[in-house]
């Protein structure tokens, strides 16, 4: 008998449920998006002797064989029951004041705690970087908890940047740890990418559904980076639509009722540098504001210098069907600055769309403005 | 909970080996790693005693393992 055990490191394990449906592996999975294990890089194979110890790594073909066909389980070892942590005693310990311990309390709180505890993970992780600033898996951990935030109701407006920042610190402190630099490719720019994160998403979906099967629902969907492909050289695209407000006529969304947050992901590298901007509007919650859905889609509109080159200008979201909603809408895109370009650069961005005001409030036809804003590396440190 | 059934094994070493060597060969997508990159563990080492979730959010441990062969696989679905 042998088990066969995985660990991911994703910021989304769940996406591996997806896949080990699609690729019919039905091993169990272990969790690892805080990257506890500290492998820098995967997949990395072990064999695993019956007293726990690692007989091999990588292992060949021939010591899966001989792995396989070796021995009987032994009698006289016996397993050790996984507990879950004390999120109390961790917490108790946390309260002492060393930096290790209020990481192990957000260590287990992020992994055990649930949303509702996803707060004080993050607390926590922000006492260990003060108090140890140099200390990068402390920035990553940080990271991972930022941006699993930034996808829950609990949201708040800077989570996805914050996120960005302490993984790019991380990096920096530590520039071989290739999760971690994995983790930034994932939401930046095609030039810095090393393959497709999750392209593999929709072909699984459509040979679970080919084969009758009903593909498991992702917590969060993937985002344009994050299907995106890597590209040698920087591609323009034509816009979707020409400009919509040339002359700054639409009336501007004075009272806030939609919510702008840019964050710009750049390279990891140096070479070759690029930015992804991922750009998102949300009615506001707080004024009871909603989308109105009745008339034309939301256009969004990038207007950079004229030494700046963007993929794409005009962007268009569709319209869920429904007359009002709430969503969330995104559009991402891509930058490349000459040599000699200021620094930093801002580039305007607009969004053209219809919202409404409280349930049976008037619903009005705004612009909203924001800048993303492309600076140094130097500049952005956390 | 129990992950010992012959043929659940017995395909999940399968597909455990094909996606190995699969990677090893020709260099799929989550191939990430080479021997430049330092391990935290070496052959002999006793695995590093950690606890965690499953998919499914139950505690697993390498070490609740014990007493069975065990292939580990650190991945990425990417």
């Amino acid at each position: 008998m042998i088990n066969v055990v995985g660990i991911v490191p994703e910021q989304h394990p769940d996406r591996t449920r997806l896949f080990m449906q699609w690729k019919q592996m039905n091993w169990p999975v272990m969790i690892d998006p805080l990257n506890l294990l500290d492998v820098e890089a995967v997949p990395v194979t072990l064999l695993i002797d019956e007293q726990g110890s690692i007989l091999s790594i990588n292992p060949s073909a021939m010591d899966f064989q001989q792995f396989a066909g070796l021995g009987q389980p032994s009698s006289t070892v016996k397993p050790e029951p996984a507990v879950k942590p004390s999120l109390e005693k961790l917490a108790q310990d946390a309260e002492s004041g060393t930096a290790k311990a209020r990481i192990d309390c957000a260590d287990g709180l992020f992994l055990w705690g649930g949303e509702a505890r996803l707060d004080e993970a993050i607390s926590w992780y922000r006492q260990a970087v003060k108090s140890e600033p140099f200390n990068s898996r402390a920035h990553f951990k940080l990271g991972v908890a930022l941006r699993r935030r930034a996808e829950t109701e609990k949201h708040q407006p800077e989570d996805f940047a914050e996120a960005v920042a302490h993984w790019r610190r991380a990096l920096e402190i530590n520039p071989n740890q290739y999760i971690w630099r994995r983790r930034i490719q994932q939401f930046g720019p095609r030039l810095d990418k090393p393959y497709s994160f999750y392209d593999w998403v929709n072909e699984a979906r459509k040979e679970i559904i080919e084969r009758g099967e009903t593909p498991v629902e992702l917590n969060v969907e993937p985002s344009g980076a994050e299907f995106a492909f890597p590209e040698s050289a920087f591609t323009q695209h034509p816009a979707e639509l020409s400009e919509p407000d040339p002359d700054g006529r639409i009336a501007r969304d004075q009272q806030g009722l939609i919510s702008p947050e840019v964050v710009v992901v750049p390279s990891t590298g140096e070479a070759n540098p690029s930015w992804r901007v991922h750009v998102s509007f949300a009615p506001n919650a707080k004024l009871d504001a909603h989308w109105n859905n009745e008339a034309e889609d939301t256009l969004i509109w990038v207007d950079p210098p004229e030494s700046v080159t963007v993929d794409q200008r005009g962007h268009r979201v569709a319209i869920p069907p429904q007359p009002v909603s709430d969503e969330t809408r995104r559009i991402e895109f891509e930058v490349q600055l000459p040599g000699e370009a200021a620094d930093p650069v801002e580039i305007p961005v607009y969004a053209l769309c219809y919202v409404c005001e409280g349930v049976n409030g008037t619903c009005l036809y705004r612009r909203v403005d924001l800048t993303a804003i492309i600076s140094s590396p130097e500049r952005e440190a956390p | 909970m129990t992950y010992s059934a012959p043929m659940i094994l017995a395909k999940g070493f399968r597909v455990v080996l094909k996606t190995y060597l699969f990677a090893a060969l020709f260099g799929v997508s989550s191939l990430s790693f080479s021997n430049a990159f330092s391990l935290p563990f070496k052959v002999g080492d006793p695995f590093p005693k950690l606890t965690l979730p499953t998919l499914e959010g139950d505690p697993l441990s390498v070490q609740s393992l014990k007493g069975k062969k065990t292939v580990l696989h650190i991945f990425a679905s990417w």
